[in-house]
């Protein structure tokens, strides 16, 4: 081997090594650039992909805001904006066996002791049921609402299975209170019963829900007269009461009982029972408290013109039938005295005089011929004698009987009568000063003035005393009659009634008491008429509401009936 | 101004017209992401304010539920008797309020004074001396006995063994135990605990 073959071989070799390099060398780089354009590509990717989301992002993801905040259903207030019915989202206690993963165990703790710490929680839950379903693990509620405060107690416990979901809820926080008015919401979302029924369109709709809808209702006078009637009503034991607080320049309704009353956040098969409304759908012969209507009317066609005539007292007969009073209060009685002793025998001569077309004439005036005036849905229809009236009937309906109608047309028509003999339809609306109805004119201004002198008359010296709330200058005329039954009229079944106004000097409002079966008990001095059980409720009601509504009592102030008290023994003792 | 950039914009390379071009790009990438961010951040916001709004909701709910007309008539009955005002306590004006405080006329009967224990400072007022009377060391006892028995009745549920051997020594204590809880429908071992735990 010479050194030339070596150095040839050697240059060959170094020749391939070259070669070799240089490929790889290339392939290198190529890789690399593979790479790095795999990179950029990912880059690239990832950057159009984060303009994407960024431009995404802007646009409406989930609700918009003002939808967001919109109730589910519109919220009911009161006159002053107190909430009576709203939507909120509620807590509810919900178990959920699969949270911790399916085929897991879905509780930490043993049932018993989960069951026994809920219990602790909620003392009402069964624990013997709770742990049952705790330890079958079947997904269902526990309890459908719960306290925020429980909620956070029920997370405290460590439970993954057991949720507490939001859910939407319409809510009555004050209660009972105004059930009547209010109503519910049935299960299908729409509203039932009272206000809730009326308003369902205006509270559903989304342009309008937003805003609350106030009602005529003053939360504050609505309790004291529930307050009151219940009282009231638990002293003499009766069946049930009805209770109204209204403007007598307005109609609007301030307060509109119906007792006992149903709980619209419980509904159950007792409430059901309850939700018949005593002052719009039940019809009564609410007796004595006609009186005064038949006066007025009298009045107003000239048939009552001398205050001080003296009109027989004694029994009247027509045909086979005797129209008495309840006891004899003496051969001969003016006006101011016969509505304070509350005469049935002269305001049945008052009628007669009057006659069957001029009473029938005043009493479709005031409405007593149709539904009650108002909004809510359950509006009982009078029983209405028809249009010809025999003479005995048209003296029967002179004091109350014979003509049966809810407790909110005698309101409506005591409103007409001492408010300067305008009637206006009864609301449940929040009017503002311009929205006040015309109304029409019943009585003339003269005939209203006169009333509400014999209306203060009655109760400062007649039947109303106990409810002659001091300084408030109520003025009102008490009924009891006796329920129509099978065969005639029940002698133990009475329907007691107090109707007043207050201030008699200017009216602003009319109260109306009434008690359905009353019984004579030690409060109410064993005595079963209106003057002993429904007018002590007003006497107590007026001072509550009055400060409220803005009617300030004074003991230096009343309506003058100067010209009255003269005529009437009884006043000037 | 404007003409002069245009006009300028020929003169520059190419690698700087595509950089300007590149800068731009990422500038308005760049903006848009933070527009987006601040978007995403006020929509988040907007979830928080729906979030407080239902949670103000549910505790205004709760509370106008918890003090509702009904239950503060309640209270009103069993613990604070407030009535309407009569018609008397009306005032029509200063001159009638500033009659209530005149000096009695000539000849009238002066006012009836009562005997009363202990020294009153003749300034203080009614609320004030309500809350001396809070303060003082009986009510404080009374309290701190009240807080106790209150707190052993929530927590301690034990059988009657304890009450029965504390009746066996015929001590004080357990017939002030059987005091305590006379008529309540409570176990007499609270009573006994109470007792014990006492001062």
């Amino acid at each position: 081997m010479n050194a030339l073959t070596l150095d040839r071989a050697l240059g060959s070799g170094r020749v391939q090594l070259v070669n070799i390099r240089r490929e790889s060398l290339a392939r290198a780089r190529q890789r690399l650039l593979l790479v790095a354009a795999f990179f950029m590509f990912v880059a690239f990717v990832a950057l159009v992909r984060l303009v994407f989301v960024g431009a995404d992002a802007g646009a409406a993801t989930g609700t918009p805001l003002a939808q967001a905040l919109l109730p589910a259903r519109g919220e009911i207030t009161d006159r002053n904006g107190v909430p009576l019915a709203r939507a909120f989202p509620a807590y509810s206690l919900w178990f959920n066996p699969d949270a911790m993963g399916e085929g897991q165990s879905p509780l930490v703790d043993t049932p018993v002791r989960v069951a026994a710490r809920l219990h602790a929680i909620f003392p009402d839950l069964d624990e013997e049921r709770l742990r049952a379903q705790l330890a079958a693990g079947r997904a269902g509620y526990l309890r459908r609402r719960i306290l925020p405060e429980d909620a956070n107690r029920v997370h405290d416990l460590g439970e993954i299975a057991l949720e507490t979901p939001r859910e939407m809820d319409r809510h009555y926080p004050q209660g009972t209170l105004a059930a009547h008015v209010l109503g519910y919401v049935g299960a299908d979302g729409h509203g039932r019963l009272g206000m809730e029924q009326v308003l369902d369109a205006r509270l559903r709709d989304p342009a309008r829900r937003a805003t609350p809808v106030p009602l005529s209702i003053d939360m504050r006078v609505q309790g004291a007269l529930e307050d009151e009637l219940e009282r009231g009503m638990k002293l003499v034991a009766a069946q049930g009461a009805a209770g109204i607080v209204l403007d007598v320049d307005t109609g609007e309704v301030l307060a509109l009982a119906s007792m006992p009353e149903f709980n619209p956040n419980r509904l159950d098969a007792v409430g059901a029972q309850l939700m018949f409304n005593r002052v719009t759908n039940q019809v009564y012969e609410l007796g004595s408290t006609f009186k005064p209507l038949t006066i007025a009317a009298a009045i107003d066609a000239g048939v009552v013109r001398d205050f001080g005539a003296r009109w027989d007292a004694t029994p009247v007969r027509v045909g086979r039938f005797t129209i008495n009073d309840s006891h004899p209060l003496g051969s001969t009685l003016n006006i101011p005295q016969m509505l304070m002793h509350s005469s049935n025998t002269v305001t049945a001569r008052v009628a007669d005089e009057l006659g069957p077309a001029r009473l029938r004439q005043t009493m479709i005036d005031l409405g007593m011929n149709q539904r009650p005036a108002i909004e809510l849905p359950a509006r009982g229809y009078p029983i209405w004698p028809g249009d010809n009236w025999p003479r005995l009937q048209n003296m029967t309906i002179g004091f109350g009987h014979g003509v049966a109608v809810t407790p909110l047309h005698l309101a409506s028509a005591y409103a007409a009568m001492v408010n300067g003999g305008i009637w206006r339809p009864a609301t449940m609306h929040k009017l503002a000063p311009g929205e006040v109805p015309q109304g029409r004119r019943v009585f003339k201004e003269s005939t209203s003035s006169r009333m509400r002198q014999l209306l203060r008359m009655t109760s400062r010296f007649g039947t109303g005393r106990n409810a002659d709330a001091p300084g408030y200058r109520v003025g009102g005329k008490t009924g009891s009659a006796e329920k129509p039954g099978a065969g005639g009229y029940q002698r133990s079944a009475i329907v007691s009634t107090f109707a007043a106004a207050f201030p008699m000097d200017r009216p602003r409002y009319v109260v109306i008491a009434m008690l359905d079966e009353p019984r004579g008990t030690v409060a109410s001095s064993y005595q079963r008429t209106a003057a002993w059980n429904a007018a002590p409720i007003v006497g107590r009601l007026v001072p509550r509401i009055g400060p409220i509504l803005g009617v300030r009592p004074d003991e230096t102030r009343d309506v003058d009936i100067s010209d009255l008290v003269p005529l009437v023994p009884e006043a000037q003792r | 101004m404007t003409t002069i950039r245009i006009a300028a914009l020929p003169t520059l390379g190419r690698a700087a017209r595509t950089a300007l071009v590149l800068v731009a790009a990422v500038a308005a990438v760049a903006l848009t992401l933070r527009v987006n961010a601040v978007r995403s951040e006020v929509h988040w916001l907007e979830r928080r304010i729906v979030q407080v709004e239902q949670d103000r909701l549910l505790l205004e709910t709760e509370f106008e539920t918890r003090s509702s007309q009904r239950q503060l008539a309640e209270w009103n009955e069993v613990e604070f008797g407030f009535r309407a005002p009569s018609g008397d306590q009306f005032i029509d004006d200063g001159t009638q309020l500033a009659a209530l405080g005149a000096d009695p006329a000539r000849g009238a009967p002066s006012p009836i004074r009562l005997a009363r224990g202990g020294h009153v400072e003749m300034s203080s007022g009614a609320l004030t001396e309500l809350a001396r009377a809070l303060d003082s060391d009986a009510v404080q006892r009374g309290r701190q006995q009240f807080h106790r028995a209150v707190a052993l009745l929530a927590t301690s549920d034990e059988s009657d063994e304890e009450a029965g051997r504390a009746e066996q020594g015929g001590s004080d204590a357990a017939r002030l135990a059987r005091r305590l809880t006379a008529g309540t429908g409570t176990a007499a071992a609270y009573g006994t605990r109470l007792v014990r735990s006492g001062p």
